[in-house]
């Protein structure tokens, strides 16, 4: 089936009902103040954005006002989001994990900081009410941690630091006692094997 | 083109691992070159893949209304938009509840005799004036309490970052400590390892074949056991006799060292002389190079060195037990493998044409280490140990680049070795 004309494709767009759209679209009308297509987006993304934000912070309470943040901003700056630089997904995730970076940084810079936190056991996991196994994956999380496997361990490493941990190049090279060319060496060979495996985007 | 250097950078792009300064000169690249925006978006996809890659978590119900709450509604037009407007001054409501009841107030007051109004308010007044210097005394003392605080605050702040600063110098310190160390075990590691070759054969085991390998690559590539031993070994004056045939059926020349010619040639040891001697006069192999400055980068034949990494050169030794058929070999730094290749070992005898394949080796922490080989055939001598680079599913007879070879012997893929 011959794909819509432009015009047509965008008065589909513009009349569909708001759950059918994609995340593009969905994100145009946050643009156009539309509150709905805000709660659309956050029930498509919310748990995964917080789940990343509990493990890199550790923290409820701090994920909670990360994922918080996130859809402020989303509906802030709507209208400056640029699909031709990544997808909505990407988007998201770039800024949830910029706040969680920001938090992990000011921790480490303030080494008397420490605190009490409540569990991450003590939250309910992602279900409609099911049980479900304490470590559960998404089936795109199984996969990810499937094409993850590939990697050899050092560079899973290096990359889980830094993306999920919040570490600088050097902090990684100091933690796992190699040079800091040996870290970065491993990051990039790393992520062009996961590019391999991933030749899709998101949208 | 994009070149490794800056699939480097865009990696560590991606990741938020580049410092301010780095990511606004890499963003500034970006803006100019719509190849690199397109590898940095493909990067950037990758990378985030990994957020689902994270137990399931769900938010809390509160979270949506909190948002809600806090984003800014659109204003709505005529009088909703004002009453809107109104809305955003915090003060506005409390304000303006404020002045009505003080227009009350005063329109009660204003209803009483105004004689009644004057006595009462001077009683009052005289008893709110005492309260009114003591308040003022309290909070004055409050604000001295409050400046001393805050000074001791500034002092403690100070002395926090010193301590912060003395705890950052001192894990740079701690790092550089461990990297010595590491070196240092290395070296060790090495001269026991040449030292176990070494006086094997002063226990009487006078059958072990020591083949030493050097890089291919090397200028001292040529220079064999032999070559070295004596060179070596006459420095310190020791009298060098060679043992040809020692071992039958070798061609391998084996060194005796006799000390003033105490030993007869039946009683020959094997000497060593190991490739980390030859790599110490190599470039690239010194020790200093371990605290090298990460700020500074080598340019090698194959572009930009990576910063602060150290480059050692590859090296090994493998001892052959005739009696037993079984050998080691140990090896070090071996380069890093590109993807889908494998270091293949084989062996050359007199008595077979062709290089006999030993196996692959397994894979080793940075190239370093030592394994245990057998050949699938009856006596076998070996006479040189190649070590090569193949295909990850091997190859029947040496067809990759030779990594190590030893003890420099001619290249099999050149025809078979010198008698």
């Amino acid at each position: 089936m011959d794909n819509p004309t432009p015009m047509l494709a965008h008065r589909q767009e513009h009349d569909a009902e708001p759950s059918q759209l994609g995340d593009a679209a969905l994100l145009a009308r946050i643009g156009q103040r539309d509150e709905s297509a805000l709660g659309l987006l956050y029930a498509r993304h919310s748990a995964v954005l917080f789940s990343l934000a509990c493990r890199m912070l550790s923290d409820p309470l701090e994920a909670e006002e990360v994922l918080q943040d996130v859809f402020v901003r989303t509906w802030k700056h709507a209208p400056s989001y640029d699909p031709t630089r990544s997808s909505v997904f990407t988007w998201l995730v770039m800024i949830a994990r910029r706040q969680c970076l920001d938090r992990l940084r000011a921790r480490r810079s303030n080494p008397l900081r420490g605190f009490a936190t409540p569990s991450l056991d003590d939250l309910p996991p992602c279900s409609d009410g099911r049980q479900e196994e304490e470590r559960s994956y998404s089936e795109i999380g199984e996969m990810v941690l499937q094409k993850l496997a590939l990697l050899s361990e050092e560079q899973r490493r290096c990359i889980e630091m830094a993306y999920f941990e919040g570490y600088t190049q050097n902090e990684i090279a100091m933690h796992l006692d190699e040079p800091l060319g040996t870290i970065k060496a491993r990051i990039r060979r790393g992520l062009l094997k996961l590019k391999r495996v991933f030749p899709f985007p998101h949208d | 083109m994009i070149d490794r250097q800056t699939e480097e950078t865009a990696s560590l792009y991606v990741l938020d691992l580049l410092s301010e300064a780095e990511r606004r000169a890499f963003e500034s690249r970006l803006r100019k070159s719509p190849e690199l925006s397109d590898r940095v978006r493909e990067l950037a996809e990758t990378v985030n893949h990994l957020a689902h890659a994270t137990p399931k978590r769900k938010p809390p119900d509160r979270a949506l209304d909190a948002i809600y709450s806090r984003i800014e509604r659109r204003p709505a037009r005529g009088l909703s938009a004002k009453l809107a407007r109104v809305n955003r001054i915090p003060a506005a409501w409390p304000l303006a509840a404020c002045m009505m009841l003080g227009l009350a107030v005063f329109l009660l007051v204003a209803d009483r005799t105004g004689r009644a109004i004057l006595e009462q308010d001077l009683r009052d007044s005289g008893a709110a004036f005492e309260h009114f210097g003591e308040a003022l005394e309290e909070m004055r003392q409050i604000e001295r309490d409050r400046d001393r605080l805050g000074d001791e605050l500034s002092a403690t702040e100070q002395e926090l970052a010193r301590i912060h600063e003395r705890y950052r110098e001192l894990l740079e310190e701690h790092h550089d400590t461990r990297h010595a160390e590491a070196y240092l075990r290395r070296e060790l590691q090495k001269m026991r390892d040449q030292a176990f070759v070494y006086h094997l054969p002063r226990e009487g085991i006078a059958r072990l074949v020591v083949i030493e390998l050097v890089d291919s690559s090397s200028e001292f590539a040529e220079f064999g056991f032999v070559d070295q031993a004596l060179q070596r070994l006459s420095e310190i004056g020791h009298q060098i006799t060679y043992a040809h045939q020692l071992i039958p059926g070798t061609r391998q020349d084996d060194v005796s060292v006799s000390p003033s010619g105490e030993w007869d040639a039946d009683e020959s040891r094997s000497a060593v002389v190991t490739s980390g001697q030859i790599l110490r006069d190599a470039p690239g192999a010194v020790g200093e190079d371990l605290v090298r400055d990460p700020s500074e980068a080598q340019e090698t034949s194959e572009g930009a060195e990576e910063p602060g990494r150290v480059r050692y050169q590859p090296s090994g030794f493998s001892i052959w037990d005739e009696t037993e058929q079984v050998g080691t070999l140990s090896v070090y730094d071996l380069p890093e493998l590109p993807e889908n290749a494998v270091y293949q070992l084989w062996i050359e005898d007199p008595a077979h044409d062709l290089p006999i394949n030993v196996g692959m080796l397994p894979e080793l922490d940075d190239g370093t280490g030592m394994v245990y080989y057998q050949v699938d055939m009856e006596q076998v001598t070996p006479v040189n140990v190649l070590i090569t680079q193949e295909p990850r599913a091997g190859s029947p007879y040496p067809a990759g680049p030779v990594i190590l070879r030893g003890p420099g012997g001619a290249d099999p893929r050149r025809g078979s070795p010198q008698p």
